[in-house]
């Protein structure tokens, strides 16, 4: 047992915290002032592109037999959204590469799809993958989906409605669940590739949330939308397997723990700006009545934090050794962004009147770390997989 | 006996104001919140109704309502746009220190300001000497007030209220939350125009105030409340409407109470001010029990609705950020903590709520 870190992994994360600081978190500034997300063709992408960055989204799958090399695992993959996130959350998600669609790709595509689809990304420009799950009327419930998928000789034709997809606009190919029959629920589910500029997919706006600004999350229809029936992940001998749709979905354990862990970054900011704040105007030369509860309430915060990324890691870890950790996820995930947005809540009242100003990063941090305890499964629906896996509770439909 | 009902007039409050945020602050919310100011037809009829001078001295053309009838029609008002009251309220909360420590001076004050349809003023409590004051002169920066006007800024402190009137530069900044009020850091370096000192008249000021953020906490808390329970009953996941979820259900009716208990004390903190004694601790407590419900129901509001209730479709994200600006407020919970804190050991322990004579805790 130990929590300590490597020399190399230190080593790397130095290296984000060096860009993070430069760029991350003058860009993510940037970006809420204006309330607009960081244009595709921005410098920084290509920067990040040619420092030979890309979004830290978990093991190269070709390397999968073997023991995951250690810039690859699930355990760096945590630090560094951690890191990240700490900087700028929003900008992490803009990072180009596969992001959210990397996971579907690596574990359900053959390997034909493997090469065809990832292959885009080693061109040394920015490319970017997205994941469409959520639609207007199914987000939790993703049993609920309704776009439909029908065969049509050599393709497929999708008709349908996805929200809220992150960077869906200049991706050069989105992952898209669909049903071939929304009454065979979870069974009737495919995973489809659509790719930039196909007819029929068009996004249709660009959504304004409250945080997280950097990056787009978009609405988008599928209206007659053909593809090629080589665009069916997997293909079709897939999902002819019982477990096969469900061990796809247990891809996104591993996300589950990232996100949750970048909930910790975004707590941590806070945290750290608050901290810092004390230190600067109320040091011992001139204490205030709330001096002690200041520092009280600090530590308390780090608690929560603390804690909450140890359960991260311990969710990151389980997949390093190959050990299941869908409830270890869960709990990670249901966990941090509670604590996260205390922290963040903690840091605007310890900066006071101060705390409610745009530019003092505290309120724009409560803002975007709402996003965390929604995305990847409200902490509600963790609950549910918690309590179905420690007390059974039933299944809903 | 104890008596909580309403009276016909009460009543009368309630609507009015409540209609009035229904059909002209709500629909307007997000056009004032984008333009950072409140269209000039909403604060002319705002004041038509005489909203801003509900607690005025009927001497000085005001309704001259006690606290309590205010507390009513905050609550109302801020389920419509709580930034909107800020920014109709005109010479608003100032008028509490003017009232209660400035005598004739501070009414002959409040007679030149009230008569301004334009005319804003705010209150800045320096509880941890941030300002500098001098014997004729106040220096200093305060980071924000939600303000980007005011004909008459006074500086509680201890227990003086200093009027500024001129030497005050704003200077606009972006904030979380209450763009429509406006939005400023505050430079100063004032010549004082008036000095009110009162020891009882300071503490009745910043009880009022506390219980004017306390009503306004408690509109967008039940607002944001009221919104998700409707959203939660239409939506449908896993083949019922979310609010029929007993995670989702137990949530609403635990953020329903908390709602009903800081109603209760602020009525009861309104009830403080009108009797002769302390009511100090009644308002911070008031202050707290509001504050706390509002950013719990402010931050559920959004979860409820879930990814859609983070998009500026839905008014809840704007209830959210509400919620946690107007809680820092003449310095937030932490203030009012002290407060109760200073307090806790003379506390009587009997049955009921009393209100403390006067100079037993001044
Ligand atoms: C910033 C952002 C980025 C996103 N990016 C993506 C993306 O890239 N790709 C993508 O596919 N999606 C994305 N989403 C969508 C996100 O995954 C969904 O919003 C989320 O799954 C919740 O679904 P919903 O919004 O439909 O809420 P709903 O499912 O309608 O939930 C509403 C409320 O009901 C609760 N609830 C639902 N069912 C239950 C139950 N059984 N028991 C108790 N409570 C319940 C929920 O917890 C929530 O509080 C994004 C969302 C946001 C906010």
């Amino acid at each position: 047992m130990d929590f300590a870190l490597d020399q190399k992994s230190v080593q790397r994360l130095k290296l984000l915290r060096g860009l993070g600081k430069e760029l991350f978190r003058p860009l993510g500034m940037e970006a809420d002032k204006k309330g607009e997300p960081i244009p595709p063709d921005h410098p920084f992408f290509q920067q990040i592109v040619d420092m030979g960055l890309v979004s830290p989204l978990g093991p190269d799958p070709e390397k999968k037999k073997s023991e995951p090399s250690e810039k690859r695992s699930n355990r760096m993959a945590v630090l560094f959204a951690e890191e990240a996130s700490y900087w700028d959350r929003g900008v992490a998600v803009t990072m180009p590469g596969p992001g959210l669609g990397g996971p579907p790709i690596n574990k359900m595509g053959t390997p034909a799809q493997r090469e065809r689809f990832m292959s885009v990304f080693k061109d040394k420009k920015p490319h970017w993958g997205a994941f469409a799950m959520t639609e207007p009327s199914a987000g939790s419930d993703v049993a609920g989906i309704k776009t439909l998928a029908r065969r049509d000789g050599n393709s497929w034709v999708l008709n349908g409605a996805k929200t809220f997809i992150s960077n869906a606009k200049r991706a050069e190919w989105v992952i898209v669940f669909a049903t071939i029959d929304p009454k065979l629920g979870r069974a009737g589910h495919r995973a489809f590739v659509v790719e930039k500029d196909t007819p029929g997919f068009d996004v249709t706006r660009v959504e304004r949330k409250m945080g997280l600004k950097a990056y787009e999350s978009c609405s988008f229809v599928l209206e007659d939308c053909r593809i090629p029936a080589d665009n069916l992940l997997g293909g079709e001998a897939y999902y002819e397997k019982k477990a096969g749709f469900k061990g796809a979905m247990s891809a996104f354990n591993a996300s589950r723990a990232l996100v949750a862990v970048m909930a910790i970054g975004v707590g941590r900011a806070a945290w750290d700006h608050a901290r810092q704040f004390v230190r600067d105007n109320y040091d011992l030369g001139r204490p205030i009545p709330r001096y002690r509860r200041i520092l009280e309430r600090l530590a308390t915060v780090k608690r929560g934090l603390d804690a909450g990324r140890a359960l991260a890691w311990r969710g990151a870890w389980l997949l390093d050794i190959g050990e299941p950790n869908a409830l270890e996820a869960s709990m990670a995930k249901q966990f941090c962004p509670p604590a996260a947005l205390a922290a963040c809540s903690t840091a605007v009242e310890v900066l006071a009147d101060a705390g409610v100003r745009n530019d003092e990063l505290v309120e724009k941090l409560y803002r975007d770390v709402k996003a965390m305890d929604i995305v990847e499964g409200t902490q509600q629906i963790q609950r549910t997989i918690i309590a179905r896996r420690l007390v059974g509770l039933p299944q809903e439909t | 006996m104890f008596e909580l009902s309403l009276t016909e007039e009460d009543d009368l409050l309630r609507k009015t104001s409540g209609d009035f945020a229904e059909s002209r602050l709500g629909p307007a919310a997000r056009d004032s919140e984008g333009n950072r100011e409140v269209a000039a037809a909403i604060v002319s009829e705002y004041r038509e109704l005489g909203m801003h001078a509900l607690e005025l001295p009927e001497s000085l053309g005001g309704s001259g309502l006690p606290p309590f009838g205010k507390a009513l029609v905050l609550e109302q008002l801020a389920g419509g746009d709580a930034a909107a009251v800020l920014a109709c309220d005109g010479v608003g909360p100032a008028i509490y220190p003017l009232v209660e420590m400035g005598g004739v001076r501070g009414a002959s004050l409040l007679e030149e300001l009230v008569g301004k349809a334009d005319a804003r003023g705010w209150v800045i409590v320096d509880r941890e000497d941030a300002l500098e004051v001098t014997a004729d002169r106040v220096r200093g920066r305060w980071p924000w007030v939600p303000a980007e006007k005011l004909d008459v800024l006074v500086v509680l402190k201890g227990n003086r209220a200093l009027v500024l009137r001129e030497g005050v530069e704003l200077e606009p900044v972006k904030p979380c939350a209450l763009h429509a009020a406006g939005s400023a850091a505050v430079a100063i370096d004032a010549p004082i125009a008036e000095t009110f000192e009162s020891a009882s008249g300071a503490a009745r000021s910043e009880a009022r105030l506390r219980l004017y953020a306390a009503s306004l906490l408690l509109g967008v808390a039940a607002t944001s409340l009221r919104y998700a329970i409707e959203y939660t009953k239409e939506r449908v996941t896993f083949g019922r409407p979310v609010a029929h979820h007993q995670g989702v259900a137990f949530l609403i009716a635990d953020l329903a109470c908390r709602i009903d208990a800081a109603r209760l004390s602020i009525w009861r903190a309104a009830w403080a001010l009108e009797q002769d004694g302390d009511p100090t601790e009644a308002a911070a407590a008031a202050f707290l029990d509001a504050a706390d419900t509002a950013l719990e129901c402010g931050e559920q509001g959004v979860q409820l609705l879930g990814g859609h209730g983070y998009m500026q479709d839905h008014p809840v994200e704007k209830w959210m950020r509400e919620a946690r600006t107007l809680a820092q407020l003449w310095g937030g919970r932490d203030a009012a903590l002290d407060v109760l804190a200073d307090r806790v050991l003379e506390t009587s322990g009997h049955v009921g709520f009393a209100v403390p004579s006067w100079g037993k805790q001044i």
